[in-house]
């Protein structure tokens, strides 16, 4: 029963390879930077806890592990996902094309109320630019979703991307609450503690 | 998407099915360079859950692995029913993403095999599964739920008080047994049958019915010391999630195949969709993958029998009947209301044929599981096949369930698995470990066992999918591993200490 | 690329838990010495809350701090309180100075001044319930934490109490047995008054997940008596309502016998009803011309608090004062001279309660005698319950004679129903019970000598030698309701 958050979001991170979704994510988690190459072998998610109005917030942030690549995404990614990071390449026009497909991608298996953001990274690479903020934005309300550009680098916008992405979430979240309505769940598998052969019987005794 | 894929890898694996996943998890885990590719444009194989519209495609495509298909739409039969909820053949295909239609459905033993295996491995986090709400048994042709817990046995109201007793004892003594090998029933009846057993301890014809059918699984024949074995993996698994032994993964079973893959993916696994096989040659050292236009070198290759290039196939033997299925969405549950609370239950019934020799296995699933809508029921039929004909096979069972409990089948629909046989693919003299298919069996214990065989086959002395650590026990590359990270701090401490910072920089206080 | 994940050695990860525990020490130093010194200037302030939060949400079992926080939050409260006391007599010169004219744009401003006041007095509150819910989310069984609760809600005229109920709900939920929990949910569904009966469907409900769970049967048993009264007393409560507890309870001792939780319960269920007597009730009593002796069924603490009176038709004694005789205080004695004319009736007196009193032909002394446990009869419904449970339990021992829970029950459940036909049938089954659990032989020999001794003071008054010799049975292991027998002049064994 020891819980020390009020709630736990399930983010996701979605976008074309080289957009920079592992860069977000560590100076997100570790407020770190690695130009030359942070391996991510063996890391799937990386967790944060944050504070908005006095709760506290976990946000369980997951990363594509490479699947985005041939776009095998598995279906199980989207699971229980409540928040989606899209994220382009400012310097790189077909990753902002793409953006479309993966929208339709998250349409088609992810809950059709997940909370979405656009995220266009690398703005701190102007002079390479081939996406423009306007193009950025005007997508973002083509579908009717928040935006933002950010720099994993340069430490831009990436706190207030997540703050801004967790705090939609919460508001809808407790709109929920307050119908009465929480979201149906299934069993997460723990490691439990090694139990007795009598655990079936669970009784207490004092005899 | 010719691509930029590399050529050389430790192992291919070709199919995403389950037992191929778990190979391709557990040496990618150790460190091998991993290529996992499927001909489908899915995960799974014929592990794979389906879209509604999918499903039927797939009916209508025979292939060497899932044959025999064919569906049958219903028109609904309820007409003093209100007419918002008759569902038609339209309606359901508008929700057809809403479904999760399994070809190899299982439930898991909260202490089985594949639960262990998650939990060990840690790509339990990949998972989510729903507790089954209520196990069941045919009793004079009424559909019952068999108490399974102890708060079952004391709520039910199917069972006399002495009853409550003898059926408690039992159990207590099943599970009680095998700490004392020299114990007197072990004496007495070892080489005897489980029924002999049940039926020396006394018990009534209901808590006789009770055990065979639904706790121990046993038919008439089966051991005593089977008997026991059973009985004590259903107490075993019984008080760890939900009231009932078993748990069934949310969104259906082909999640789990694609969990693997995921584990296989994060230490660096190259996963390709689509991507068919033309032809596998091999040297001495190494095999040679044509795909695509390209050639694929890998020292070892797993694959699943239903995708070998058609070359190779007939070394391991001609694919044949294996698992008969029936899947039926209905507009109505099995069995009384209080087998289907809330909507409807996620139910398991193990149903025996007249003659007492062959079984098949009926798991039913409502919304709760993720795998249908709301108001829609899927009944998933599985035995063991005896005939190409899966409907014939299965009629018995279907008779036993659908003559008496009046049910509404908006869709029926019958297909057959099959898989070349097992001393086929033992005995094939080729240097590709070649999967087994999936086999009729409670749990994945046989498929688990299959994975972890051929895993020992290609890396002897390696551990079978050790824990896989949690993101923040492992080193990021240039990180000081003793060092603590402000961000491993919990947050309140964290800004506790900021705050400290701040008033030492005013006030100039030491500590 | 491909290399193996590296994954801290334990070593490196007892360093790293050192340096945090370093740096804990030393943010918990710095903040106590800060408040210590706050608190000797007096600062009860933001600042100091905001402190002790830091402390408690790692260690919420620090009375000190919870104190510290009371002080706090009483100083805020004065503060707005004086607040609002000052804009109030304000109001009534500004009403005075004002003409009617303007009088309604000040009462509008005025309302929602005070509506502010009222929401900065509810924050106060709700900052501790919420900083006791998170110290309750760390350790549901803190006293500390679940004490400041009630505290906090006390001293809210506008608690909602409702919403605590709620909460226990939830924390039930994850610990059904916690009795933290239930103490707290007894108390908070009071003031919120909760119907007994949708507290009972509660308890229901929780017993039906996981019937070995002593707090609720606890709970059961405190609600029942209310709900279900039983006019005669002689019962827990009412006879339809036990029955079917009575079945209910059967049916969790019949489904696991080593759970003694249904047990417990069980016994209170087949017990007289009345839990604790608060008022002394006469055992025995006998009065010679010189003194008195006074004998109650169940200790009492000071007799001579108690108007005890001699009463006859001409005159009334007051007997005091009254000593105790042996040490569980059921037996007293009074030194006092007493007239006694035998020929007249007397009656004993004791804070209301009367006797008539007999005449003992030996030496005269005046005497009442009543046994201990007179069977209460029952109705035929309850009657016919407890035989099918007689029953039952006796099937059972064929399949199980050795077992001890069924043994016990079933000579209980014969007592019910009639202690004399079953009384050395239930004897029986103690000394079965003496043999088949030896480690509570002890206990099975003093109930064993409790009944033998029952039965022979109930067929005391009809033997021709009452009440002059009392024939002590044998084989007594000990003499209970040795305090019964003033009334005898000799004991026989």
């Amino acid at each position: 029963m020891a819980k020390t958050y009020d709630y736990l979001f399930k983010l996701l991170l979605i976008g074309d390879s080289g957009v920079g979704k592992t860069c977000i994510l560590f100076r997100f988690s570790e407020d770190a930077f690695n130009t030359t190459f942070i391996s991510t072998i063996g890391i799937d998610f990386k967790i944060r806890t944050i504070e908005l109005d006095n709760k506290k917030i976990k946000l369980q942030i997951w990363d594509t592990a490479g699947q985005e690549r041939f776009r095998t995404i598995t279906t199980a990614y989207y699971r229980g996902a409540m928040g989606i990071m899209l994220v382009y390449d400012i310097t790189q026009e077909k990753s902002f094309e793409n953006i479309k497909n993966w929208i339709r991608n998250i349409e088609e298996n992810a809950a059709a109320d997940v909370e979405k953001m656009l995220l266009g990274n690398k703005c701190e690479l102007n002079d390479k630019r081939q996406v423009s903020k306007e193009r950025g934005e005007q997508l973002a309300i083509e579908y009717g979703i928040k935006f933002m550009e950010t720099s994993a680098k340069a430490s831009i916008n990436v706190e207030e991307a997540f703050l801004t992405l967790a705090s939609d979430i919460k508001a809808k979240t407790e709109k929920r609450m307050e119908a009465n309505n929480p979201p149906k769940g299934g069993h997460q598998l723990k490691l439990t503690e090694i139990r007795t052969k009598d655990s079936w019987l669970s009784r207490c005794s004092l005899l | 998407m010719s691509d930029d894929l590399p050529e050389e890898f430790d192992l291919i694996v070709i199919g995403t099915g389950f037992v191929e996943s778990c190979v391709a998890a557990a040496a990618s885990r150790i460190g091998k360079n991993v290529l996992h590719i499927d001909a489908n444009d899915y995960y799974g194989d014929v592990w794979s859950s389906f879209s509604l519209e999918a499903f039927i495609k797939l009916l209508e495509q025979p292939s060497n692995s899932l044959r025999n298909g064919s569906y049958t739409w219903h028109k609904s039969t309820e007409q003093e029913e209100q007419p918002v909820t008759s569902w038609t053949r339209e309606s359901l295909l508008e929700k057809s993403r809403r479904f999760s239609l399994d070809l190899s459905p299982r439930v898991a033993y909260c202490a089985g095999s594949l639960v262990q295996l998650l939990i060990q491995s840690n790509i339990c986090r990949y998972a989510e599964f729903r507790s089954l709400d209520h196990v069941c048994m045919l009793y004079n042709e009424e559909l019952v739920s068999v108490p399974c817990s102890r708060s079952d046995v004391f709520n039910t109201k199917t069972l006399t008080m002495v009853e409550k007793r003898l059926l408690m004892k039992f159990l207590t003594a099943c599970n009680d047994y095998g700490e004392d090998k020299c114990n007197e029933d072990s004496l007495a009846f070892r080489g005897r049958t489980f029924l002999e057993y049940l039926q020396a301890q006394r018990v009534t014809e209901k808590i006789a019915n009770c055990v065979m059918q639904a706790i121990a699984m046993c038919d008439a024949n089966t051991s005593f010391e089977t008997g026991m074995q059973r009985t004590q993996r259903f107490l075993g698994s019984l008080g760890r999630y939900g009231n009932t032994p078993f748990l069934f993964p949310m969104y259906g079973c082909g999640e789990l195949p694609q969990c693997f893959c995921r584990l296989c993916a994060v230490y660096g696994g190259i996963y390709c969709l689509k991507r068919s096989v033309d032809d596998i040659n091999w040297t001495d050292s190494e095999l040679l993958v044509s795909s695509a236009g390209k050639t694929l070198r890998a020292k070892h290759l797993v694959c699943a029998p239903s995708q070998l290039p058609a070359t190779l196939a007939t070394h391991f033997g001609e694919s044949e009947p294996r698992i008969s299925r029936g899947l039926f969405i209905t507009s109505k549950p099995l069995g009384n209301e209080e087998l289907n609370k809330g909507g409807g239950g996620v139910n398991l019934l193990r149903l025996l044929a007249a003659n007492g020799e062959r079984e098949a296995c009926l798991i039913q699933l409502s919304h709760y599981s993720g795998a249908c809508p709301e108001g829609l029921y899927i009944l998933h039929l599985t035995t063991p096949a005896i005939s190409a004909d899966p409907a014939a096979d299965l009629a018995d069972f279907a008779a036993q369930l659908f003559e008496t409990h009046a049910s509404q089948i908006l869709l029926s629909a019958y297909f057959t698995i099959a898989a070349p046989a097992a001393e086929g693919i033992a005995n094939a003299d080729t240097p590709i470990l070649c999967t087994a298919g999936p086999a009729y069996e409670q749990d994945y214990d046989a498929a688990i066992e299959n994975a972890r065989q051929i895993f020992s086959q290609l890396y002897a002395n390696e551990e079978f999918l050790p824990r896989a650590p949690d993101p923040e026990e492992i080193v990021v590359d240039g990180e000081d591993p003793s060092a603590l990270n402000e961000h491993s701090l919990p947050d309140d401490l964290r800004a506790q200490l900021q705050d400290l910072e701040q008033a030492a920089q005013h006030m100039d206080i030491a500590d | 690329m491909h290399g193996r994940v590296k994954v801290r050695t334990t070593e490196e990860e007892r360093e790293r838990k050192k340096k945090e525990q370093v740096l804990k020490m030393r943010a918990y130093r710095a903040a106590m010495t800060r408040i210590q010194k706050k608190r000797s200037l007096s600062e009860l302030d933001d600042e100091m809350l905001g402190l002790t939060v830091q402390i408690l949400l790692r260690n919420p079992d620090i009375n000190t701090l919870w104190n510290i926080r009371r002080e706090c939050v009483l100083r805020k409260i004065a503060e707005l309180e004086k607040t609002i006391k000052e804009n109030e007599t304000r109001d009534i010169q500004k009403v005075e100075e004002h003409s009617e004219g303007d009088k309604k744009t000040d009462d509008e401003k005025e309302v929602d001044k005070k509506e502010v006041l009222a929401q900065q007095l509810q924050s106060i509150y709700k900052t501790e319930l919420e900083l006791t819910e998170q110290c309750l989310m760390v350790n549901p069984k803190s006293y500390n934490s679940w004490h400041h609760r009630c505290w906090t809600l006390e001293q809210n005229p506008e608690a909602d109490w409702q919403r605590e109920v709620q909460l226990c709900n939830k924390y039930l939920k994850y610990d059904e047995r916690n009795f933290h929990t239930w103490d707290y949910r007894r108390y908070v569904s009071e003031k919120a008054s909760v119907p007994p009966e949708q507290e009972l469907d509660f308890c229901t409900d929780k017993i039906k997940v996981n019937f070995s769970n002593y707090s609720s049967w606890h709970h059961r048993s405190l609600l029942l008596p209310t709900l279900y009264p039983n006019e005669q007393q002689d019962r827990p409560m009412s006879e339809h309502k036990l029955k079917e507890e009575l079945e209910m309870v059967l049916t969790a001792a019949f489904t696991d016998p080593n759970d003694s939780s249904a047990w417990f319960y069980q016994r209170w269920l087949l017990g007289s009803g009345r839990q604790s007597e608060q008022s002394a009730t006469v055992a025995a009593f006998r009065c010679w011309p010189y003194k008195a002796q006074l004998s109650l069924k169940s200790s009492y603490p000071e007799l001579s608090q108690l108007t005890v009176q001699l009463v006859s038709e001409q005159q009334t004694l007051q007997l005091q004062p009254w000593k105790a005789v042996n040490s569980e205080k059921t037996q007293w004695q009074c030194e006092q001279v007493i007239e006694i004319e035998p020929s007249r009736d007397y009656f004993l007196d004791v804070a209301g309660q009367r006797k008539q009193l007999a005449v003992n032909p030996n030496d005269q002394s005046l005497y009442y005698f009543v046994p201990p446990h007179a069977t209460s009869s029952c109705s035929k419904e309850l009657l016919a319950e407890l035989q099918t449970q007689l029953q039952s339990c006796l099937d059972l021992l064929e399949y199980e004679p050795d077992s001890k829970w069924t043994l016990l029950t079933s000579a209980l459940l014969m007592r019910a129903i009639d202690v004399n036909s079953y009384h050395e049938q239930s004897l029986s089954h103690l000394a079965k019970l003496v043999q088949v659990d030896a480690l509570r032989q002890g206990y099975y020999k003093d109930l064993s000598a409790r009944w033998t001794m029952e039965m022979a003071l109930a067929k005391w008054p009809t033997s021709s030698n009452y009440p002059q010799l009392f024939e002590m049975p044998t084989e007594m292991s000990m003499t209970p309701y040795a305090h019964y027998l003033i009334v005898a002049d000799k004991i026989s064994s």
